[in-house]
């Protein structure tokens, strides 16, 4: 090969994005709401920690959950809890969960040309104390469900989810609670193995999961091991 | 910068003007496009060209270090890397102190871009001429040092003018060890060990079978030379003469240079086609 | 007495010796001029009502607006200077939008009045939107929310706002609240709290009442500005 310059040349190269992987995943019922994340941060297929946490509380009964990069999961976790305390100075209120969404929202939309490439699940009691579930895509637009599963893990979950938890058609008149049947333990057991699923056949899946279940009673952590390979 | 030209509409907004609107506009830009010739100023020498088109910020890194390894251990954390930026492939510095004091509990190193480190450690020591301006005796913290270095990191990408580095942080303060890293577009994490760099690939799986918080700082070194034999052994961009610094409670430590005995002489090295079948 | 005084009546900023912001003062003072105001908190709802001063018979009385819609669920009130008050409920308005279309929820009142009074408080700096002298206006403003219900405050020139359960302002305004704090209940209905507005009213107005001088509203938990016809029942019934 020539060395003048004219042949094809191999450098470094580099992206401002990452995908770290990971599964989130959240469930709502009439008055709890259950959210779950694996603690797994991968890139390519090195595992580069076991122990990286994708929920976080924004406000008293609202959490929020990212898969996806994680350094844009950081900065927009950082940016959001810092105007939840802000809110709370100057509303005398902790936000609530539909006016975190909102905000989630609008703050992803305003990067909509440079994207935060972040997937997530924002999970709360609403106003009512009934459970709450909001869904996203990288840049805001959302939707209320009463269950939803992001990230890596998405494809194998989703179906399941959709197996045991469809609910009555919200054009069914009048109108029905979209909130799952399921009893907050039966939910719980129900993520376990959404989660020990994804493990076994998601390589950015594993390690542990860490469960949110938020009632009126407050917060509540929950944790199982999964496969480390 | 020129931005893209669009055909179907004649002004859409400062900057993006199609042909023919603005010629001195025209003129700028077919400047900008043509390769210019540059002679040196001495006059002498043959002229060379710089390639035509916008302005571009750093693309590739050109000296680099390599793996960066870190482990806590019972009294405190330590970190080991070789001596080596490689300017290219070729080992061009040999003795370069890839592992620099940030304050009396802090030590940090890196991979990657070597000026881009510098500036990096200017930056740090910035920070600490302000702190010690405060003359109240108090020092960030590790852990504050590496949540710094993460903005910078992840601003930088921002501005798709990244440092060029995988950096390490490790320290004792408060009685609390921490051993942390970044990478270019400011992905981070803390863990019990970490690598960066090559050292991902060749060192943690060692870390995850042999590495516990407890173990003594003898086990300690013997598993981090161990480490740095594996990625010696299989990454070209490394040299036989390392550094490994060490942060306790105590305070911290940065060895001299040193070298881990090798062996290249086992039977199979010394013919190593000769076993395997439809090798070249 | 009026030579200490101007000495420290050149920056809008400077404090007296004795502690005092004579500008500050001097803005108050001017809302004693302005038409009476009055707003009345009830379980029910709040009851708004003002004092319109047509200065001559070819005076359109319609272009004299003192109650003002911020939002949907808050209103205000207002005596002194109204293009003043134009002003503060336009920074009201946006504000109200604006944590709407972040929060998805009405902005609760009291968040709203401060928003108000934190602009009533920034006369005098470099600050883009700020003012080169105080306001000189006093607002009642009167909202309803769903974590904390009615609720009526009022605000003047230094920023400062209280919560009332009456309150009166302008020119009338002493006589009309020492009746108010006389006839307040804290069980009144929404029709007793419009009587007690309206003749509270007509007691320190100097024209005799009429649909053409007075304004009334109220905020039921939403903001609604009365006919001439519901002022005219209200006349009638007192």
């Amino acid at each position: 090969m020539p060395h003048d310059g004219s042949g094809p040349t191999t450098r470094a190269n580099w992206s401002p994005y990452d995908n770290n992987g990971g599964t989130v995943l959240a469930v709502a019922g009439e008055d709890y709401v259950v959210c779950a994340a694996d603690t797994r941060m991968s890139t390519g297929y090195n595992i580069l920690t076991r122990d990286y946490k994708k929920i976080d509380q924004m406000s008293d009964k609202c959490v929020l959950a990212s898969a996806g990069f994680m350094a844009d999961a950081v900065t927009l976790k950082k940016t959001l809890k810092a105007r939840c305390t802000t809110y709370e100075f100057q509303n005398d209120k902790p936000m609530g969960c539909v006016s975190f969404a909102q905000m989630l929202s609008n703050t992803l939309y305003y990067r909509r040309f440079f994207p935060y490439y972040t997937f997530n699940i924002v999970a709360g009691l609403d106003a009512e104390g009934k459970g709450a579930v909001f869904t996203y895509d990288a840049v805001g637009s959302y939707e209320r469900t009463n269950y939803s599963c992001q990230g890596s893990g998405q494809g194998l979950i989703m179906p399941v989810l959709d197996n045991q938890l469809k609910t009555v058609s919200p054009l069914v008149l009048p109108a029905q609670s979209s909130a799952t049947p399921l009893s907050e333990s039966e939910a719980v057991d129900l993520v376990k193995d959404c989660f020990a699923t994804a493990g076994e056949r998601d390589i950015y899946t594993g390690d542990t999961v860490e469960i949110w279940i938020i009632n009126k009673d407050g917060v509540r952590k929950e944790y199982q091991e999964l496969k480390l390979d | 910068m020129i931005p893209t030209r669009v055909s179907h509409n004649p002004i859409i907004g400062p900057g993006v003007v199609p042909f023919g609107v603005d010629p001195a506009y025209d003129a700028q830009y077919k400047l900008n496009q043509a390769p210019r010739s540059h002679v040196a100023s001495h006059g002498q020498g043959k002229p060379f060209t710089v390639e035509p088109g916008p302005h571009q910020r750093t693309q590739y890194p050109y000296v680099t270090g390599t793996t960066v390894l870190g482990c806590k251990y019972k009294d405190g954390v330590m970190i080991a890397c070789d001596t080596l930026c490689c300017y290219g492939s070729t080992k061009r510095y040999k003795s370069v102190e890839r592992i620099k004091k940030v304050n009396s509990s802090t030590i940090i190193s890196f991979t990657g871009e070597l000026s881009d480190f510098h500036y990096i450690v200017s930056l740090l020591e910035e920070l600490d001429t302000t702190d010690y301006c405060e003359d109240d005796g108090s020092e960030l913290a590790p852990w504050e040092i590496h949540s710094y270095l993460c903005r910078v990191m992840y601003n930088r990408r921002n501005k798709f003018d990244p440092l060029w580095n995988s950096l390490v942080v490790a320290g004792v303060k408060h009685g609390r060890t921490f051993l942390g890293t970044v990478g270019m577009i400011g992905q981070h994490y803390e863990d019990s060990h970490l690598a960066a760099g090559f050292g991902n690939h060749m060192a943690r799986p060692l870390f995850r079978e042999k590495h516990t918080d407890d173990m003594s700082e003898e086990d300690a070194r013997k598993l981090m030379e161990d480490c740095l034999r594996a990625c010696l052994m299989r990454d070209k961009t490394m040299m036989n003469k390392f550094q490994i610094a060490k942060v306790t409670a105590g305070g911290l430590e940065i060895s001299e240079p040193f070298q881990v005995p090798m062996n290249w002489g086992y039977e199979k090295f010394k013919d190593p086609t000769k076993h395997a079948v439809g090798a070249w | 007495m009026f030579m200490t005084r101007s000495e420290y009546d050149r920056g809008v900023t400077t404090f007296s010796p004795e502690g005092r912001l004579f500008q500050v003062e001097y803005a108050i003072e001017a809302i004693k001029l302005g038409s009476t105001a009055i707003a009345i908190l009830t379980k029910e709802g709040i009851v708004l009502a003002v004092e319109r001063r047509t200065q001559s018979p070819l005076m359109v009385p319609s272009s004299l607006d003192k109650i003002m819609e911020i939002d949907s669920h808050v209103a205000c009130a207002v005596s002194g200077l109204t293009a003043d008050a134009q002003s503060m409920v336009e920074h009201g308005r946006v504000q109200a939008q604006n944590h709407y279309f972040t929060y998805n929820e009405s902005m609760p009142v009291r968040s709203l009045t401060q928003s108000l009074c934190a602009l009533s408080a920034n006369f005098g700096t470099d600050d883009e939107d700020s003012m080169s002298r105080p306001f000189g206006v006093a607002l009642l403003v009167a909202g309803h929310d769903v974590d904390n219900g009615y609720q009526l405050y009022h605000t003047d020139p230094s920023g400062t706002w209280t919560a009332y359960k009456a309150k009166a302002i302008g020119s009338g305004s002493e006589g009309a609240q020492t009746t108010l704090q006389e006839e307040y209940k804290d069980d009144m209905t929404l029709k007793e709290a419009e009587n007690l507005a309206l003749s509270t009213l007509k007691a320190v107005m100097e024209e005799k009442v009429s649909t053409a001088n007075v304004d009334m509203a109220s905020v039921a938990p939403k903001y609604e500005i009365y006919s001439k016809d519901r002022i005219k029942e209200i006349i009638e019934r007192l």
